[in-house]
């Protein structure tokens, strides 16, 4: 095998230049996530008929969590918290005022890095809830006069929030693109009235003592369909 | 040049074919004498015999040494001998038409040969070396050489549980079987040789390395196959007794793993055609085990090979100077890059660079000096999510033999603490207590018995930082081989 001397040369120092920019940057996590919150109200225009005879338009709406938390597995094992974001302040899901409704993007500290492991589901507490409908009786007589009903919660803590949950299943290994765009919406529907019978009530605030029963009725309906996650993975 | 046992026979046709292959075999199994006619150290799989084997041998103490790679080389090309046993092999091809001028130069060929045996023979009986018979020497090499070494030590530490970092070290105060190592190795044909180090302790057995290596690949080419530690600088592709103290230097444990920088894998090393010696070694490796592997996948049991990032890379580039008759240098650079588990597609590089300064003055045989002095730096880059991981390690030895049987060493060694790509000292999540400068200072004189027993008596202090008193030790070691062990590599 005849080689140029210089030939050699090059190949002497080739590994050492092959070698340079293998570590040189910072590395990144299995998972890097890009969160978001919202918050909306899916309705109908006009009045939305419940399986109770009531129709109900809702015309204001906040909500508000503490925090996302990422669960799934991971080399510890089952039911692990991947990743927490907190949330800050509640989110106006329907105003009067269309510009105030949006999306807030998350930070999480000191990243949003997720570690290797399968992300099973996406949990929250809600920790305040506020929505003002407007409210009439479909059946005749009228079960009650057209009216507005109010619903106001807010937990003093996270202990006191109601769980909300929803199902993802998404893999954070070597194999997949780390970088994952996750938008979580909080959703409210004229359907969370569906437990109220709005003629049993005591005046047209759920908050009060009276109302205990209709205002959990309220909550639980919308802690089981509220959460509404969508990911996006890019490289 | 016909095969002995066909010409016994009386079926010398048969041997034609074996006598090519033992040719063969005779000139690619011995790139130790190709290499010197290039006036270069020797490729891998017959290394120059360093008379001081990695500076703790004495010069030639017993007439009965073990064979050096050379000489095994050269012994074991003669074995393959495929003729048939009883010569009545009735696939055995026919004679072919030779005329008699062809039959009578191929019986003065013959009778040369034997004249030539005979006087070698003879030659060699003057010397202590052995000449085998050709019957014999068949027989004999159906058997691998087969070499036990014993390394058992006594140490002392003032605390425990101790911070020395090789699998093979004393770790704590009393009697430690740091291994008792069973090397085994052959030619398996013209084609291959095999070589295992397997190890035993108290409570295991380890295959260490089990590869085979080419013999006849073209161009200066060789591969070995197999599990092997890889070439990265200088000391970590050696065993304990060719080391010049007790311990692993700090750094190979704490980069590579208590055992070093090993795997499975496949090694290409080309003996480069330029006027130093100049070698290149490529390997790739498994880059998980715990023990083998800790800056690379180490031992994170759901990392999986999927792809070809997923293994070991390690280059080497190894260039020796004869400097005079009596000073050589050796100087080397490696690198290793793999994956690590802490992130996506997160990687790990280890650059280092070795250098060997050898005072040997053969041109003054009486003078039993030797004088060397070994050097290894590392920086190792490991990146994790958000940062770099960085840290140097390093040791200097400084070997003396005033005496033929009697040396004494020096060893220095540092470890940085790991610092980040800010400058800032970060925790180490391998070793997240090595959060400061770690010293270490070792001494030791050696006496040689013999060539196959060593003791030696050792000192050191461990000065890590990030702890209040220093840690000293004393070791007394012995070494026992028996069996045929060829010499190591420069």
């Amino acid at each position: 095998m005849r080689m140029t001397f210089r030939s050699a040369v090059l190949l002497l120092v080739f590994p050492a230049l092959s070698g340079a920019g293998c570590a040189f940057g910072p590395g990144e996590p299995f998972g890097t996530i890009s969160p978001t919150l919202s918050a909306r109200v899916d309705q109908d225009s006009g009045f939305t008929r419940l399986a109770t005879g009531y129709e109900v338009r809702i015309t204001a709406a906040t909500f508000g969590v503490d925090a996302l938390r990422l669960v799934g597995t991971t080399d510890e094992g089952s039911g692990q918290t991947l990743l927490e974001i907190p949330a800050g302040v509640p989110l106006i899901a329907l105003s009067d005022d269309p510009e105030a409704v949006g999306t807030v993007p998350l930070t999480c500290d000191p990243s949003c890095g997720v570690d290797r492991g399968q992300l099973e589901a996406v949990q929250a507490d809600l920790t305040s809830f506020e929505v003002v409908a407007e409210v009439r009786d479909s059946q005749t007589p009228a079960r009650i006069a057209a009216g507005t009903y109010t619903v106001h919660f807010v937990a003093s803590s996270s202990a006191e929030g109601r769980p909300l949950k929803t199902a993802v299943s998404l893999p954070f290994d070597e194999q997949h693109f780390p970088h994952v765009a996750l938008d979580a919406a909080l959703v409210g529907t004229p359907q969370m009235f569906e437990g109220v019978d709005f003629a049993a009530l005591t005046g047209t605030t759920l908050d009060a003592t009276q109302n205990t029963a209709a205002r959990d009725a309220v909550l639980e309906a919308f802690a089981a369909t509220a959460l509404d996650v969508h990911t996006r993975r890019s490289p | 040049m016909l095969c002995p046992r066909a010409r016994a026979r009386g079926r010398w046709w048969w041997s034609i074919p074996s006598a090519c292959l033992w040719l063969a075999g005779s000139a690619l199994a011995q790139p130790a004498a190709r290499d010197r006619e290039e006036g270069s150290p020797v490729h891998r799989v017959s290394p120059a015999p360093d008379a001081a084997a990695t500076a703790d041998r004495p010069p030639s103490l017993s007439a009965a040494s073990p064979p050096t790679e050379d000489e095994a080389a050269a012994a074991e090309a003669n074995a393959p001998d495929v003729a048939p046993v009883d010569g009545s092999d009735p696939s055995a091809p026919s004679p072919p038409n030779v005329s008699e001028e062809e039959l009578r130069a191929l019986q003065e060929a013959m009778a040369a040969d034997a004249a030539a045996q005979r006087e070698a023979g003879a030659t060699s009986s003057g010397s202590q070396t052995t000449s085998t018979p050709p019957s014999g020497f068949a027989l004999q090499s159906l058997n691998p050489d087969l070499a036990f070494i014993a390394d058992v030590a006594a140490a002392y530490f003032t605390r425990e549980p101790t911070l020395e970092t090789g699998e093979h070290d004393p770790h704590e105060t009393g009697f430690t079987l740091q291994q008792l190592e069973l090397a085994v190795g052959k030619s398996v044909d013209p084609y291959f040789r095999f070589d295992a180090n397997i190890v035993f302790r108290t409570e295991d057995v380890e295959v260490e390395e089990a590869y085979a290596t080419t013999l006849a690949l073209p161009h200066r080419l060789q591969l070995r196959l197999g599990q092997f530690l890889t070439r990265f600088g200088r000391i970590n592709s050696t065993h304990p007794h060719q080391w010049a103290f007790v311990d692993q230097p700090l750094a190979i444990g704490r980069i590579f793993g208590p055992e070093g920088s090993r795997g499975v894998g496949v090694e290409a090393s080309w003996l480069m055609p330029l006027p130093w010696y100049v070698e290149l070694v490529a390997s790739a490796t498994d880059a998980r085990g715990e023990e083998t592997a800790r800056s690379f996948f180490g031992g994170d049991e759901a990392a999986k090979v999927r792809t070809p990032l997923d293994v070991q890379y390690t280059g080497a580039l190894k260039q020796f100077f004869a400097v005079s008759d009596d000073w050589s240098l050796l100087w080397g650079l490696s690198i290793a890059n793999g994956p690590n588990p802490s992130g996506y597609r997160a990687r790990t590089d280890v650059y280092g660079t070795d250098l060997y300064l050898k005072y040997r003055p053969i041109t003054d045989p009486a003078n039993p000096t030797i004088v060397s002095l070994q050097a290894e730096v590392f920086y190792r880059r490991r990146q994790i999510p958000g940062d770099v991981l960085q840290d140097l390690d390093g040791y200097a030895e400084l070997f003396w033999r005033f005496e033929p049987r009697w040396g004494v060493a020096a060893r220095y060694e540092l470890g940085s603490p790991v610092w980040g790509l800010h400058g800032h000292v970060v925790v180490d999540p391998l070793d997240p207590e090595w959060t400061a400068v770690r010293h270490r200072i070792s001494t030791n004189v050696t006496f040689w018995p013999t060539e196959f027993s060593r003791i030696r008596l050792q000192g050191g202090v461990d000065e890590p930082r990030w702890e209040r008193e220093p840690d000293w030790s004393l070791m007394l070691a012995f070494e026992f081989a028996i069996g045929a062990h060829g010499a190591h590599a420069f």
